[in-house]
């Protein structure tokens, strides 16, 4: 018996440093976010400080634009999950009842998971440019939705079917057209598969840094590249970028506890559940 | 059932990934055929497979390949063995593993380009607490990013500190998932721990470890956000991957040829291994 609390004693230690060792580096620029500039860049180590709130002011005043780039990710990340969300539904629909086209659908989208970001952007560039969308929020948007397409329909599939298709003979023995039983009893059971795919599209799309970087200049730019523009200029505002990086962690981190019991699924596009 | 009209719920999502993502590959096909610049981009002269050639004698687009593999092999390697690890020690405790593993899935919920933030900070040569520790406790210089190799596996440490959360989580939720009664049958017979996972929780984890390796080497291969931020491609070419390549060939060079030429490569290739891929892993799933 007290071999074995030792052995417990040991693997809750251990369980410990790994939690302290992963979020290191998190809880390092959080903790920057709170030091005067002078303190974070002094060449020794010291860890006593006196917390500070200037590196925020300094990031929410009128020299930076912080609240607009802020409010354009919002913006983004809102309209490329509303329109995802209103386009995947019939599909994830369509896919999981009528059998014939899943292995095609699916190896298709699955396929544009997998290609890189920089495969779209230069045709995504000139397209934009053609048509007058660069630095629009429209034009990001619809860069956005070659990720929030795929991945709405992939995990609203895994969730379609799991809804028994007994549920849905009722309503059509009554005489129910297929899209009346999609808006009057399919859509109500997809609650939890439409908040997962809300919430993971956000964090995509509030996260995203290189479609961004390219498409946008000025009055569409997002919060991650006003962040990459503090370390591009001459001088490096570090307290300021510290406090925007734990401004883009802390949603992040909320999200993280409500979506963490349908995280699997939508990392995996449904391979593991 | 009326076969045909499961095509009409699809139609929607079709038409907005024509339009965001099969019609911009055909015109990166068209563009990789032509001589086309920042200064006669839609217009330019028809070249045939000169861009695909001038690629691949290219010296910097092979070094690219090299760099791109190496950071996504030791990347992978690390991020695999550790996050497993991690995996099934908390899996062994007895009480508590939900809090455990909320909290150890925290950084893969950040912005990459965060953590190119942080580490540009804490592997500065000056003030930077990685060098500064080095020298305040052992007393030696470290210029983490002033040399090739050291820069490069700089960036494989990012990678590792953000996504070995990914592999953990992944494969935390496939132990959750094993039959008991093989590990019961172990522990009648006597088994250690050790022996049960490594006769019975290995072998059972092989499919899942499949998808963990495709998602982690596909997304890995993608790399951008933290390499700009941190060294963007220097010293030299040393950090300079596949997709920090394709940037520089687009928007410092202008050679939309080229880069062109460059996406389709890219794209032939991902599109082979994920039919690779598709095949084998996802043969065993079914949506019904």
């Amino acid at each position: 018996m007290r071999k074995r609390a030792v052995g417990l004693t040991v693997i809750y230690a251990l369980a410990i440093i790994a939690v302290i060792v992963v979020n290191a580096p998190l809880a390092f620029i959080i903790l920057t976010s709170f030091k005067p500039l002078a303190e974070i860049m002094q060449p020794n180590l010291k860890f006593s400080f006196t917390p500070t709130l200037e590196n925020y002011r300094m990031l929410f005043s009128e020299t930076f634009y912080f609240g607009k780039y802020i409010s354009n990710s919002i913006l983004v990340a809102l309209l490329s999950t509303f329109i995802a969300a209103l386009v995947s539904l019939p599909a994830a629909y369509g896919i999981s009842r009528f059998g014939e086209m899943k292995r095609g659908v699916a190896f298709w989208i699955l396929s544009i998971r997998m290609v890189p970001p920089v495969v779209f952007a230069l045709p995504l560039f000139l397209l934009l440019r053609l048509f007058g969308l660069i630095d629009s929020i429209w034009g990001l948007t619809a860069v956005y939705l070659t990720s929030t397409v795929p991945l709405s329909v992939w995990i609203l599939t895994t969730f379609m079917a799991e809804i028994p298709q007994s549920v849905e003979e009722a309503a059509m023995l009554d005489g129910a057209s297929r899209g009346r039983i999609l808006l009057s009893v399919i859509l109500p059971l997809m609650g939890p598969g439409l908040v997962s795919v809300f919430i993971l599209n956000f964090i995509f799309a509030w996260n995203e840094f290189f479609f961004a970087l390219l498409m946008t200049q000025d009055r569409a730019v997002t919060f991650t590249v006003g962040m990459a523009r503090f370390i591009t200029g001459y001088s490096i505002y570090w307290g300021a970028i510290a406090a925007a990086a734990t401004v883009s962690i802390v949603p992040m981190l909320i999200m993280t506890l409500l979506v963490q019991r349908y995280l699997v699924r939508g990392l995996t596009f449904g391979a593991v559940k | 059932m009326h076969k045909d009209k499961g095509w009409r719920f699809v139609l929607p999502a079709v038409v907005v990934l024509a339009a965001v993502v099969m019609f911009p590959f055909l015109f990166s096909l068209y563009i990789s055929f032509t001589e086309s610049t920042a200064y006669n981009i839609y217009r330019g002269r028809f070249v045939f497979f000169d861009n695909y050639i001038s690629l691949f004698r290219d010296v910097k687009f092979l070094d690219s390949m090299r760099v791109t593999a190496l950071y996504v092999l030791f990347a992978v390697a690390i991020e695999t063995v550790v996050g497993t690890a991690l995996a099934l020690l908390i899996d062994a405790l007895p009480k508590g593993r939900k809090i455990f593993m909320v909290l150890l899935i925290l950084p893969m919920m950040v912005a990459p380009l965060v953590y190119g933030i942080i580490f540009k900070l804490a592997y500065n040569s000056i003030y930077g607490i990685i060098p500064v520790a080095f020298r305040d406790l052992f007393g030696v210089e470290l210029n983490i990013l002033n040399r090739p190799f050291s820069a490069l596996m700089a960036m494989v440490v990012v990678d590792a500190f953000q996504w070995t959360s990914f592999v953990f989580l992944i494969v935390f939720s496939a132990l959750q998932a094993l039959p008991r009664e093989p590990f019961e049958a172990a522990l009648i017979d006597g088994a250690s721990y050790w022996k049960s996972v490594w006769y019975i929780t290995l072998p059972l984890l092989r499919p899942v470890m499949g998808v963990v390796l495709i998602f982690r080497i596909m997304d890995s291969f993608k790399v951008f956000d933290q390499i700009f931020a941190i060294t963007g491609g220097g010293p030299g070419t040393a950090t300079t991957t596949m997709s920090l390549y394709t940037y520089f060939l687009m928007f410092t060079r202008y050679n939309f040829g080229r880069a062109a030429a460059l996406t389709i490569v890219i794209l032939i290739a991902v599109t082979l291994i994920s039919r690779v891929v598709f095949r084998t892993v996802y043969r065993e799933v079914s949506y019904q």
